[in-house]
């Protein structure tokens, strides 16, 4: 969790995991942000790899609402008064997974960005290779309005805490997979979007 | 959002397995809900959108998926001296008693009300879909 300054240069970070906590209500559910850094700060990545991290949202129950997953590897966020700074440059993004939790007696949960999601702020990638991450919606049940998407295989730059501004120069994004959350117990399955990057405002549909 | 002088090759959508299967929408990349996307001097190729099994759910977008119009406002995209080549969108397989999906848009799924435009320097060209094999919708100069 960086809310400060970061600088991270020739450094590995892998196998950690973040995970979600559901809740009786959407106000009590904790998502998943960034299984290798949450940053809330200005954050600095150079010449360094994220390999096969994880933000897994947590799996709903008969009486809670499961959580999302945002950033396999980092979560950029901060408030609209206070956006987060990140930049990323000559790294490598291997392996890492953003995974939805399953509907409990909510809807299904999103995992956006298997690698990094951006929610607010500016977020700088330069000279850097994405390779086979992944978001992954959670499993539905059936209610309508589920929100089980799998969104940005690699890259979600999703505005959800005010403007997320991102930019992608001079880097390799191959075979990464954004796979929308299977039926489960509903007869529908949710919808995979954009297998490498996905970008939207929150809140711009009923199924984000 | 800006991409520039990058490579997205081989990345996949694919909508959720259900009875009815989701959609994939974007094999490389989707831009939805009030999105802004620019691409510049890139290249998207060899990325899939794959519809959901089950009654199979469709593939929009092979290479991009630009989405509809929203209440928090109208994707945009703009494509500059920029290659969309050997994209495929394909439905999803039916199910016991169900039809397949279809695959519309196998360069650029472009929603109808969304805004998209290409310069004469971008080449939309080799993608494959059942339907639309390069474009689906419209797509202005600029």
């Amino acid at each position: 969790m960086n809310a400060g300054t970061l600088t991270l240069s020739h450094a590995l970070l892998s196998d950690n995991q973040v995970v979600g906590v559901p809740g009786a209500s959407l106000g009590a559910v904790v998502d998943a942000f960034g299984g290798g850094i949450f940053n809330t700060g200005t954050l600095t990545v150079l010449r360094s790899a994220f390999v096969h991290n994880q933000s897994i949202g947590a799996d709903g129950t008969p009486s809670s609402i499961g959580s999302s997953a945002l950033g396999g590897a980092i979560m950029s966020g901060g408030t609209v008064s206070a956006p987060a700074r990140a930049s990323v440059s000559q790294s490598t993004f291997l392996d890492n997974q953003a995974i939805g939790g399953a509907a409990g007696i909510g809807a299904s949960r999103a995992g956006i960005g298997g690698a990094i999601m951006n929610a607010a702020g500016t977020f700088t990638v330069t000279h850097s290779e994405f390779h086979n991450n992944q978001a992954v919606g959670g499993l539905d049940n059936g209610i309508p309005g589920g929100f089980g998407a799998g969104s940005g295989g690699a890259i979600g730059n999703v505005a959800r805490l005010g403007d997320a501004i991102l930019s992608v120069s001079y880097s390799t994004l191959t075979n990464n997979r954004a796979v929308g959350g299977a039926a489960g117990a509903g007869p529908i399955g949710q919808d995979g979007r954009g297998g490498a990057i996905a970008s939207f405002i929150f809140g711009g549909s009923l199924f984000p | 959002m800006h991409i520039d002088h990058s490579t997205i090759l081989g990345n996949q959508a694919i909508g959720g397995v259900g009875t009815t299967g989701g959609n994939g929408q974007g094999g490389g990349i989707a831009n939805l809900f009030g999105g802004v996307l620019t691409v510049t001097d890139s290249v998207i190729a060899l990325n899939r959108a794959i519809g959901g099994a089950g009654d199979g759910g469709d593939g929009q977008g092979g290479g991009i998926f630009n989405g509809a119009p929203s209440r928090v406002g109208t994707p945009a995209l703009t494509l500059h001296h920029s290659a969309i080549v050997n994209n495929e969108a394909d439905g999803g397989a039916a199910g016991i008693g169900g039809i397949d999906g279809q695959g519309v848009g196998g360069g650029l799924y472009l929603t109808p009300g969304g805004i998209a435009c290409a310069d004469l320097l971008s080449v939309i060209v080799g993608n494959h879909a059942s339907t639309n094999d390069d474009v689906f919708g419209n797509l202005g100069d600029c």
